[in-house]
């Protein structure tokens, strides 16, 4: 009976887990076999997630692959408003984390959408706030956030992007396909905490970066001294271009005024506008290069011709035209180094209006030039057949046609090569990785175009460098090279007279140097110098002369003209700021947009006054230290080191024997650290100055 | 071993002795019974008739026996447990490596994860060092904290042959005094 017990309880129990792995086996069956669609379904869309991928914008590099603007990822805050059931609370916390008012917050929130950005790229300190505060239905997303680490260095050529990062103006607009590169969506496989577990196959497509023919150090130096002129002349604008002759490369491109383009919406749209390919002007006796440039390669003058200028006055069609002043008897040469208008007239008048207009169209004038950045105007010439009779003469002085400072340095540029015309460019290469892209098409190098024959070239340089040497320009003369140029004074049209302006005019100087081999061309173009002087050659000249005496060693470019360099013996200057100064003007990096410093506190000392002093020697010039060096002559090295030592100098000493020359001096003042070369000898000293 | 017995009578008188004799000395409740029935079947059926009939008791003892193993079943039994082995061993192995693969790409994610964020930090450090590359702000630190100045181009010596060059900078250089 027991046994039988037990037999039937095992019964029971055997027949209670079949009945159960029947069930559960059956459910499996079930699901596994009909409802193994649905499920599958449910758990892609669960797990599944399409996540929009944005390239990162290419970079932009001068010459020397120096960063002028880069994009770096930052986080932005956005909420879904249906996930928030406290919005004032959120948005109470919200606010300190971002520095945004709460109500503005809540505004957002209660907008309506089911998605609404809270603040978009944020500073990392700002983003790790919010994210610290681990809210629900507040999220953050990955973005990238343009920078430009130089600031306002090179702005118009750069241009800027929007919030979206859609390039608005200069090189971010006009390569913003390629720059921007392709947008795409990837699948990513993620559980339930939203990790993902498979981020599938994707192909992080970059932007093309953009190699620019901007030097950074030379487009500094042309910003630092149009502003200095500016700073000077108080004029309103200014540009300077600083081109290759040699290949049309635009070395450096400078407004003002100018902008962050950190901040790019906060300043006025005309600090944006580049003036340098859209601004129209007449260029006055700068054109007279154009002039000169087609009689002489039609053959129709000499160097040496006279013209009778005629005392400063010509009649033209009915007109009385008078000269700056009252020239007699002139040379063509001297025709274009005094700029004498009434001479100018004459030589046009001797080409005659169909060729004249020949020459202005083959120089580049009344058509764009081309270049590789939005906005170029065509600049401003009649038709040869809505000329009047006064127009051959207004042009050949540089009125009545306008042109922009683009096309002017790009004709002069066809002057200083020989004669070719090259289209400037400010695009050196495209680069996506490692490797060259080909440039598209109207930024793709064309081959220039003869404008003039190269004796007529050679002749124009000499002419010019004249200007320089005993004309209108000696201010632009260069200590150590040979230079040549043309100044220009353009009066401007007075609004509300409808006439020239005696007192607004548009001061240029456009020149390159040296002479033979020209690395640069360089315009300066100042708009409305006030006071007096105010020509070209007072205001803008000196503005080249400044520029391309930094540029050119910069550039290694040997001197051509032999100097007497009378050895320096100190040279300080003189400290304008207190000890303790320092660059609190000057911002880190912020990841936001970098807010302008004090303009004036920020801005170096302007380089007029060392550059005034050129062909002075200087000598103990500093007015900072309070050592007095002492003689060493005859000293031995010991009794050097000594006295050295007891002043608080560095002693450098050069040979064995005696002190036979030292720098510094003896008598001049040093600071306290200052480095003492003796050089010793067992012959007896040279000349302390070696000429 | 059988032993015949001869059956007669009531089923009392008519067991074997040797029957009797067991019942006597080691009493068995269940061989007991059963050979009760028995007896009792066999007094049924000798009270029905004259036969007799003989039952035998035959003792096993399988204590000996060895059980003789079919070869042939035995080597099926084999491969059915070495196929049924291999496919668990497969379905185990398909299920550790797709749980494998799911924890691998979370393990992927993570290093892509660290190597994003230190991407990160390198564009981070290179915006840095082209903002600390700025040449405004060097100027400024030259000219105003450094106290230097542009040279002027009669400070700056030009030599035509670099010989020249070399010779001059030597006056320059500082004797090597170490020992």
């Amino acid at each position: 009976m027991e046994q039988e017990k037990v037999h039937v309880r095992l019964l029971v129990l055997a027949g209670f887990v079949l009945f159960w792995m029947t069930a559960v086996f059956g459910r499996v069956a079930y699901l596994q076999l009909f409802l193994h669609s649905e499920y599958l379904s449910r758990a892609a869309r669960q797990q599944r997630h399409t996540i929009d991928i944005y390239p990162k914008r290419g970079v932009i590099f001068d010459r020397n692959m120096h960063p002028l603007a880069m994009s770096v990822p930052v986080q932005s805050a956005f909420a879904v408003p249906a996930e928030i059931k406290d919005r004032a609370m959120v948005a109470h916390l919200l606010s300190g984390a971002v520095g945004m008012p709460a109500e503005e917050i809540r505004e957002k929130m209660d907008s309506g959408s089911s998605f609404v950005w809270i603040k978009r790229k944020l500073p990392p300190a700002k983003s790790e706030a919010v994210e610290s505060l681990n809210l629900k239905g507040i999220y953050l997303q990955e973005e990238n956030q343009r920078y430009y680490p130089k600031r306002d260095l090179a702005a118009h050529v750069l241009g800027f992007v929007d919030v979206d990062e859609k390039g608005l103006g200069g090189i971010e607009h006009e390569y913003d396909n390629l720059i921007r590169g392709k947008e795409e969506k990837i699948v990513v496989m993620t559980d339930a905490r939203q990790r993902w577990f498979d981020g599938g196959e994707a192909q992080r497509d970059r932007g093309v970066n953009v190699v620019l023919t901007l030097d950074e150090k030379i487009q500094y130096i042309a910003e630092r001294e149009l502003a200095a002129a500016i700073e000077k002349t108080h004029a309103p604008a200014g540009s300077v271009i600083v081109q290759d002759p040699n290949s049309g490369a635009i070395l450096a491109l400078a407004n003002w005024p100018k902008f962050n383009p950190n901040s790019a919406t906060e300043v006025p749209t005309e600090a944006r506008t580049n003036r340098a390919i859209s601004d129209i002007y007449e260029p006055g006796s700068t054109f007279k290069l154009i002039t000169l440039a087609a009689a002489f390669d039609q053959n129709l003058i000499r160097v040496d011709e006279v013209f009778d200028c005629q005392n400063g006055a010509v009649t033209v069609a009915g007109h009385l035209l008078h000269d700056h002043k009252r020239y007699g008897m002139l040379t063509v040469a001297d025709i274009l180094a005094k700029s004498s208008d009434v001479g100018a007239i004459k030589v046009a008048l001797r080409l005659g209006s169909p060729k004249f207009y020949e020459y202005i169209r083959a120089f580049g004038f009344g058509t764009p030039t081309g270049v590789d950045l939005p906005g170029e105007s065509r600049g401003l010439l009649e038709r040869l057949e809505h000329w009047g009779s006064f127009s051959i003469a207004s042009i050949s002085m540089g009125q009545e046609v306008g042109v922009t400072p683009l096309q002017m340095v790009t004709a002069v540029s066809s002057i200083a090569n020989g004669g070719l015309l090259y289209k400037p460019h400010v695009v050196q290469q495209l680069r996506k990785g490692d490797t060259a892209l080909p440039l598209p098409m109207p930024s793709a190098f064309t081959e220039p175009k003869r404008v003039v024959r190269p004796e007529t070239a050679a002749i124009l340089r000499g002419l010019m460098e004249g200007v320089i040497l005993h004309g209108t320009g000696p201010k632009a003369r260069l200590d150590g090279w040979t230079a040549a140029g043309k100044t220009g004074t353009a009066q401007k049209i007075d609004p509300a007279t409808g006439r020239y302006s005696p007192h607004n005019v548009i001061a240029s100087f456009t020149g390159f140097a040296p002479i033979n081999n020209p690395a640069v061309t360089i315009l300066v173009s100042i708009d409305s110098p006030s006071g007096y002087p105010h020509g070209g050659g007072d205001v803008a000249a000196p503005v080249f002369k400044r520029i391309a005496e930094q540029i050119l060693p910069y550039l290694d470019v040997p001197q051509d003209v032999p100097v007497n360099p009378e050895l320096v013996q100190t040279a300080y200057q003189k400290k304008n700021q207190p000890e303790d100064d320092s660059l609190d003007d000057l911002a880190a990096v912020d990841f936001n947009a970098q807010p302008e410093g004090n303009e004036e506190s920020a801005k170096p000392e302007p380089a007029i006054n060392q550059h005034a002093r050129s062909s002075e020697v200087l000598t103990s010039a500093d007015d900072g230290g309070d050592i007095v060096v002492p003689d060493f002559s005859g000293k031995t090295m010991r009794d050097v080191t000594e006295a050295c030592m007891r002043l608080g100098l560095d002693p450098v000493l050069v040979g064995t024997s005696v002190a036979v020359q030292q720098t510094p001096a003896a008598g001049a003042k040093v600071r306290r650290g200052t480095k003492v070369t003796v050089e010793f000898s067992d012959t007896p000293s040279r000349s302390a100055k070696s000429k | 071993m059988a032993t015949a017995y001869q059956w007669g009578g009531s089923a009392d008188r008519n067991f074997p002795p040797s029957v009797k004799s067991r019942q006597a000395e080691t009493p068995r409740p269940g061989l007991v019974a059963h050979l009760a029935k028995s007896s009792a079947a066999v007094a049924r059926k000798k009270i029905n008739g004259d036969a007799v009939e003989f039952c035998t008791v035959k003792r096993i003892d399988n204590s000996r026996l060895v059980r003789q193993v079919e070869p042939v079943r035995m080597r099926n039994l084999y491969k059915t447990v070495a196929l049924g082995g291999i496919i668990a061993a497969f379905c185990m192995l398909y299920v550790y490596q797709h749980f494998r693969c799911i924890d691998l790409g979370f393990q992927l994610e993570d290093l892509k994860a660290k190597t994003q964020q230190a991407q990160i930090l390198n564009s981070k450090l290179k915006l840095e060092i082209a903002f600390l590359r700025d040449p405004r702000r060097i100027d400024v630190i030259a000219r105003r904290q450094l106290g230097l100045t542009q040279p002027t181009t009669n400070q700056v010596r030009e030599y035509t042959s670099q010989d020249g060059a070399e010779v001059a900078a030597m006056q320059y250089v500082r004797p090597n005094r170490a020992p």
